[in-house]
């Protein structure tokens, strides 16, 4: 395949091939080959268990395009966007940005992925400094990045135009701006650098209905503005559904199904997905009626011991002796569309 | 004042007016709220943060704590048909008998709503106890397990002995549940009651709201901002904004025919998973601070349709059919429906 050039290393080349059937024809962007991270649980005197909270997860994000990563509590989803943006070091496995090796960078070079790959965080009002006005949260973002234009004043201004606030806004303190408003800060603050490369993690889960669809229209613009590329993590089906070209379902750690977000939706095939699809309730009485009839039962498990075998398997009305033994792998089911169970061939 | 459209109410509320008194100022939290719930159905307040839904189903009880103060209105209780109990103008004590017996809470976080020092039999049996059901804990010990196992509650006879600790989210708020039916309420009031829990989760607790609905005969008020749940649960449903009901009507209506220009942009921004969308509508604008809310329609600022008698004056409600209602001066009969 032609996104793997010779400048890069044999593990990339590795990864890469192994993930170029995943979405073809898309050029990678991000990689996350065999990730996983554990979290020790501490007892008194030794370390008790781990929390697998990605225990080995395989994808990649195409360029210019959104991924999004929909699950439930502790299914592992912000875990996975810290661990690309290298906010915590993964306790296996190897994350590709633009082909390098993240999880190796130190010094200059990391400090030169700091700057393509930014973060939104959920809570618009503890990610701003109460104490910084809107220029100099700005400001100290392009400072950190030694990447201060010669006339920041006019710059920031247009980045506020740009996320759609003003020039009246740029000397304010967060606490004058409504969620919504504050949420565009934090975007402005992460255009700030040029990147290109976003982790959303929730954006709009902390804003009201109204002002959740200001957000979400701002982000697909400036998406395609600047053509930026998203990992978008959201526990809101209908959100997800609406801002991604691919979804990646997560349940206690592991991807479960992978594939395009039309197909994923119009079809799901994991008992999970279907499950998880089901049990949202649809702003629609007329549709809502002709929505699957599937029993929803139990809670999702605690990460720290896992159900052997597939961690759906308790909760799964299709399970069978193997699904208790044995992990299923993800693989490809229909064109391109990936499933984790023993109910499909690939 | 509106005129309510019940056949046989088991609650009526005209003209409500709660305000907050903070340092800031008045907040202006509700502002002649008006409806009645018809006996056995589910009543959905729908409607963002600060809408005052929550603040209209506490003062139902008179449960507005200082600096709050419920400012006018009425609120009337039907125990039965023929039976009309005035709540606000009954003592603290009075209310007491009714709150929490005949009339019941669910809550948003039911980690907050139980005590951890207790296991939850005893705070099942606590809530029979307090109103007189029972006279020693022991009693309502046996009365817990059943209500457990109403509640689908695995294994009921070990879980009445286990503290909150010991349950998942999802049992927690069950066991809430479980509470609240301990004495047979008539009218069951439940503020975001999934809001805090997980999605698979939450698809189980509406299901047994909706078994409990059928099998006890509740009556059930369900405090919302999601719009999959009032489509899902509710019989009736009033849309609120900024302090005030902007439109009522049966919820197949409301979805089908949307008069009130908020509840058109609403129900076009909420996105939805079953249905592939190119673009969502969204609201221009925020909710308005209720301590300077604007004059005339409050959401005059954000509507698309705002004329000079909206900047004036405060629109009243029309009913344009047997069971719709809605506050715009669009509909008083000289303008025209838009689009």
């Amino acid at each position: 395949m032609a996104l793997v050039s010779e400048q890069y290393s044999g593990e990339y080349m590795e990864a890469a091939n192994a993930l170029s059937r995943l979405f073809p024809g898309e050029e990678p962007l991000v990689i996350a080959y065999h990730l996983k991270k554990y979290f020790p649980v501490r007892g008194i005197f030794r370390v008790v268990g781990y929390v697998r909270a990605v225990d080995d997860v395989s994808f990649m994000i195409p360029k210019g395009k959104t991924l999004g990563l929909v699950g439930e509590s502790g299914s592992g989803k912000t875990t996975v966007g810290r661990l690309l943006l290298k906010l915590i070091e993964p306790t296996g496995g190897k994350i590709y940005f633009e082909g390098r090796d993240i999880t190796k960078l130190r010094g200059k070079r990391l400090k030169e992925f700091r700057k393509k790959a930014q973060m939104v965080f959920q809570d618009p009002y503890g990610s701003l400094d109460p104490r910084q006005t809107v220029y100099d949260i700005i400001m100290e973002a392009l400072k950190v990045h030694h990447m201060v234009p010669d006339d920041p004043y006019s710059y920031i201004v247009k980045l506020l135009e740009e996320v759609g606030l003003n020039e009246t806004h740029v000397y304010r303190y967060p606490h004058e701006f409504s969620g919504g408003q504050r949420q565009r800060i934090a975007i402005a603050r992460a255009l700030a650098v040029n990147p290109e490369f976003l982790v959303l993690d929730e954006p709009t889960s902390a804003l009201d209905v109204s002002v959740q669809a200001q957000i979400l229209n701002l982000l697909k613009e400036l998406q395609r503005s600047r053509n930026l590329t998203y990992l978008f993590i959201s526990h809101d089906l209908g959100v997800v559904r609406y801002m991604s070209d691919y979804i990646a379902v997560m349940y206690v750690g592991k991807i479960v199904e992978l594939g395009p977000a039309e197909e994923v939706f119009e079809k799901p095939l994991h008992p999970y997905a279907q499950m998880l699809l089901a049990s949202i309730p649809i702003p629609d009485p007329e549709l809502a009626k002709r929505k699957p009839a599937i029993k929803v039962i139990g809670e999702p498990p605690s990460p720290i011991n896992p159900p052997p075998g597939c961690r759906f398997h308790p909760r799964c009305p299709k399970a069978f002796d193997r699904c208790r033994r044995e992990e299923p792998p993800l693989v490809e089911v229909e064109t391109n569309h990936w499933v984790a169970c023993w109910l499909y061939k690939a | 004042m509106t005129e309510l459209r019940c056949n046989d109410p088991i609650i009526e509320v005209h003209d409500l007016y709660v305000y907050f008194y903070t340092y800031a100022g008045v907040v202006r939290a509700i502002e002649g709220v008006s409806f009645c719930i018809e006996r056995g159905e589910t009543y959905c307040l729908v409607g963002e943060t600060g809408c005052g839904k929550s603040v209209t189903s506490r003062a139902l009880t008179k449960l507005i704590l200082p600096p709050g103060r419920i400012e006018k209105g009425k609120v009337y209780y039907y125990p039965e048909p023929s039976r009309r109990i005035d709540i606000l103008a009954l003592s603290e004590e009075e209310v007491k008998k009714i709150r929490g017996n005949e009339i019941t809470y669910i809550f948003q976080d039911p980690g907050t709503a139980l005590d951890p020092l207790y296991t939850i039999g005893y705070q099942i049996a606590e809530t029979m106890l307090v109103h007189g059901r029972i006279r020693r804990i022991k009693e309502g010990i046996p009365h817990a397990v059943e209500l457990l196992r109403k509640t689908l509650i695995p294994d009921p006879e070990r879980r009445v002995k286990a503290y909150p600790h010991e349950l998942s989210g999802g049992m927690k708020q069950r066991a809430v549940i479980a509470t609240a039916l301990a004495n047979n309420p008539k009218l069951v009031i439940a503020d975001e009651p999934t809001t805090a829990l997980d999605a698979t989760v939450q698809a189980q607790i509406m299901e047994l709201l909706r078994k409990l609905k059928k099998e006890e005969g509740l009556t059930i008020l369900l405090i919302t901002h999601n719009m999959g749940l009032v489509a899902e649960m509710c019989d009736r449903v009033a849309v609120m904004y900024a302090g005030t009901i902007v439109e009522e009507a049966p919820t197949e209506e409301l979805f089908k025919n949307p008069l009130h220009p908020y509840t058109r942009l609403l129900l076009r921004a909420v996105p939805n998973p079953l249905r592939r969308m190119d673009k969502l509508e969204s609201i221009p604008g925020t909710v308005p601070n209720l301590i300077y809310p604007p004059p005339g329609c409050r959401f005059h600022p954000r509507c698309p349709h705002a004329m000079d008698i909206c900047r004036e004056e405060r629109p009243p409600e029309i009913w344009v059919n047997e069971s719709h209602r809605v506050a715009c001066h669009l509909y008083t009969g000289k303008a025209s429906l838009p689009g």
